[in-house]
């Protein structure tokens, strides 16, 4: 049972971003997908912050998407930042950013940044990573207060017993 | 019928039903939020300060800021209102406050009035907060100190850290005289309430002891007055002297209606006017109150701003407080007195994620990521410590800044939303600008770094007062000095609405205290 809800809530973010170009589709991936793949590159060569695994984000920006305090244009925007960097990818490189290796997505996302509205998108996967790493542990990252320990960060007491959805 | 009936549970209704209930009266109070109770509270950043937990969504109810939809101007929709969530920076106004005009003149474009009462009258009810409500703190003596009827706070000042030292001594070279900022904190239990636990998160933040001094801990907690939480009230009937019901629609949106013998409206100033102008009768077709036209007018803010400066420093002992203020309320310049304000000093919040994100852009305004953003967000947030300063200082009422009913607009219960018209006088940003200059020299002295200033006409929207000043004319205020109104021999309003102008300090201690005075007056009323 739990499965099947985990998994109709990632079908919100599972559905396929097809890249076509004169109407020729040249790839097919999906939101969730270039969200997990986005927030790894933005940890990039970054050994001593929490690892992807600690921080944990791609779960916690599933619990962006159903939140009740985060707006349908939010979720919105956020989807559609993932199509943009996916368009970003095409126009460099003609094909989807998922299916680049590691240095191409860096020069993807350093170009995407150049943009007003590629900077802002990075910025809000950065501050929903934050939320992730720093936050309390309920809400599935900063595993082990790896975060907090990062920057020498005493959480605040008492915990919050459940997760604020 | 209850011989109260109190619309808003924060600083401004609290106190009434309080001594009303104690005093052996059916209090009932409405509150439209949740009630939190000390073992409900806790520190989650996520929950309070990202998903504002506190405040309503936008998308259910919002207002209208100078004719756009977006702006969030909730400040805390829970039991206790937004003391829960105050910093508790305690500060009375000063003896000139009270006669603003008469002491430093008209100014062009500005509605300035003195007030309806003096510090003399106000001064008893200032020390009862002190003592009933628990504010702590240490008499120092200073220029602008106002006359207090208590030699001491009752309660000693709050540990501090010992960066205050280098505060201190810096402030002494300048020549600039400060003072340990009285808090609305506990430092030692009393008052059946536990003391301070330092947790390093109090502003924003409902506080898990009942050692901060909301409304809710100190007082709807101490009394019988019966509390309705999730109780949103949307209209007011009256007759043509009398406010006769108050109709409320819970959680599921059932209307209730309750009777009163007399009504008591805090739902702090923007709400109340709004409730007022919503419940029009026939009456009163402009809205309850209002035939004189001025509900809803000279809404105030505190104007002044921030500003910070960083230091090099490690192994800070966290969760002690910095609580220093200096005041320069009065100052010279070209030969003119000018009526000057509050600088209050204090450690950058303790919230990690709002620090971390802080440090997503380099000098260029270039966004960071990956092993740049690491690096950097590693040393400002392990190796240096942001001391702020904010600047208080009057927001001079004018025709431009109010608050009406919007005409079309509704918020999910169906009621028509309020409407914000925002102007900060040209003065306000010259007289904030003055003050920031002394912040900026004292964080220098100390010998911080990356110092930043921002005085701006921007309101905070948890500083908020006016709308239904209170006055001896009826045609130019909504209350009489008492804060009944004019025109309704049962209906008073005790929330930060009465206030003709602001002082150049937050308005909690002077809303608590005002508060406690309406209430000897309706105990009086009621005897």
């Amino acid at each position: 049972m739990i499965k099947r809800r985990n998994f109709l809530k990632a079908g919100l973010l599972s559905s396929v971003i097809f890249l076509a170009s004169q109407e020729k589709i040249f790839a097919a991936t999906t939101t969730l997908h270039t969200l997990e793949c986005m927030q790894r590159d933005l940890l990039y060569d970054a050994k001593v912050m929490p690892t992807y695994e600690q921080i944990n984000p791609n779960k916690y920006i599933l619990i962006i998407f159903n939140h009740s305090r985060i707006s349908d244009e939010e979720k919105e925007y956020l989807k559609n930042g993932a199509t943009w960097l996916n368009e970003e990818a095409m126009e460099m490189y003609k094909t989807s950013y998922v299916s680049l290796d590691s240095e191409k997505r860096q020069r993807v996302l350093i170009s995407f940044s150049s943009h007003n509205w590629g900077s802002d998108y990075i910025y809000k996967i950065l501050s929903y990573m934050m939320e992730s790493m720093l936050g309390d542990p309920i809400y599935g990252g900063n595993k082990n207060g790896s975060g907090w320990d990062f920057v020498g960060h005493i959480g605040g007491q008492p915990s919050p017993k459940e997760a604020y959805l | 019928m209850y011989d109260i009936c109190i619309v808003g549970s924060g600083a401004g209704g609290s106190p009434i039903a309080y001594e009303l209930a104690n005093a052996g009266y059916r209090v009932v109070v409405l509150e439209k939020g949740k009630y939190y109770h000390e073992e409900d509270i806790d520190k989650d950043e996520i929950a309070v300060s990202r998903r504002d937990k506190f405040t309503p969504t936008l998308k259910d109810e919002f207002h209208i800021v100078n004719g756009e939809r977006g702006w969030n101007f909730w400040n805390g929709s829970l039991v206790g209102g937004s003391s829960n969530l105050m910093s508790g920076y305690f500060h009375r106004m000063k003896p000139n406050d009270f006669k603003l005009l008469s002491t430093y003149g008209k100014i062009d474009g500005a509605n300035i009035v003195d007030w309806a009462i003096s510090y003399d009258e106000l001064e008893p009810y200032y020390d009862k907060v002190e003592k009933v409500i628990g504010v702590s703190g240490e008499v120092k003596q200073h220029k602008f100190l106002e006359p207090r009827s208590s030699k001491k706070f009752p309660y000693p000042k709050l540990a501090e850290t010992k960066v205050t030292t280098w505060f201190d001594k810096a402030c002494k070279n300048l020549n600039i005289e400060f003072f340990p900022t009285p808090r609305a904190i506990l430092s030692t239990p009393a008052l059946d309430r536990n003391t301070c636990a330092y947790s390093n998160f109090c502003g924003s933040y409902a506080c898990a002891t009942g050692a901060k001094s909301s409304a809710r801990a100190a007082l709807l907690q101490k009394c019988d007055a019966k509390v309705i939480p999730e109780a949103f009230v949307y209209k007011m009937d009256s007759d043509a002297k009398r406010v006769t019901a108050v109709h409320y629609y819970d959680a599921k949106k059932n209307s209730y209606t309750i009777k009163a013998k007399i009504f008591v409206l805090s739902a702090q100033a923007i709400e109340s006017s709004r409730l007022l102008l919503n419940s029009k009768n026939k009456y009163f077709k402009n809205g309850l109150a209002n035939n004189s036209g001025q509900v809803g007018k000279n809404l105030i803010f505190s104007a002044g701003g921030v500003g910070e400066g960083r230091f090099d420093v490690k192994d800070l002992t966290p969760g002690l407080f910095f609580n220093r203020s200096i005041q320069e309320y009065e100052y010279e310049k070209d030969g003119k007195k000018y009526k000057g304000g509050t600088t209050d000093f204090l450690y950058e919040h303790a919230n990690i994620i709002s620090r971390a994100i802080k440090e997503f852009y380099d000098a260029k305004g270039n966004i960071l990521w990956g092993k740049e953003l690491q690096d950097k967000m590693k040393k400002s947030l392990t190796s240096t410590k942001v001391l702020t300063f904010e600047v208080f200082n009057d927001w001079l009422p004018t025709d431009k800044c109010n608050v009406e009913a919007d005409a079309k607009l509704k918020d999910k219960y169906g009621v028509n939303v309020a409407s914000i018209n925002l102007y900060s006088h040209p003065h306000d940003i010259k007289v904030g600008e003055h003050l920031a200059k002394q912040g900026e020299k004292v964080l220098r002295e100390m010998g911080a770094r990356d110092i930043s200033v921002n005085i701006s006409s921007s309101p905070p929207p948890n500083l908020v007062a006016g709308g239904c000043r209170f006055g001896d004319d009826a045609t130019s205020s909504v209350l009489d000095k008492n804060c009944k109104a004019h025109e309704l021999d049962n209906l008073y309003v005790t929330d930060a609405s009465f206030m003709p102008t602001g002082g150049s300090v937050p308005y909690t201690w002077t809303i608590y205290a005002n508060s406690f005075r309406v209430a000897d007056v309706i105990l009086k009323e009621l005897s």
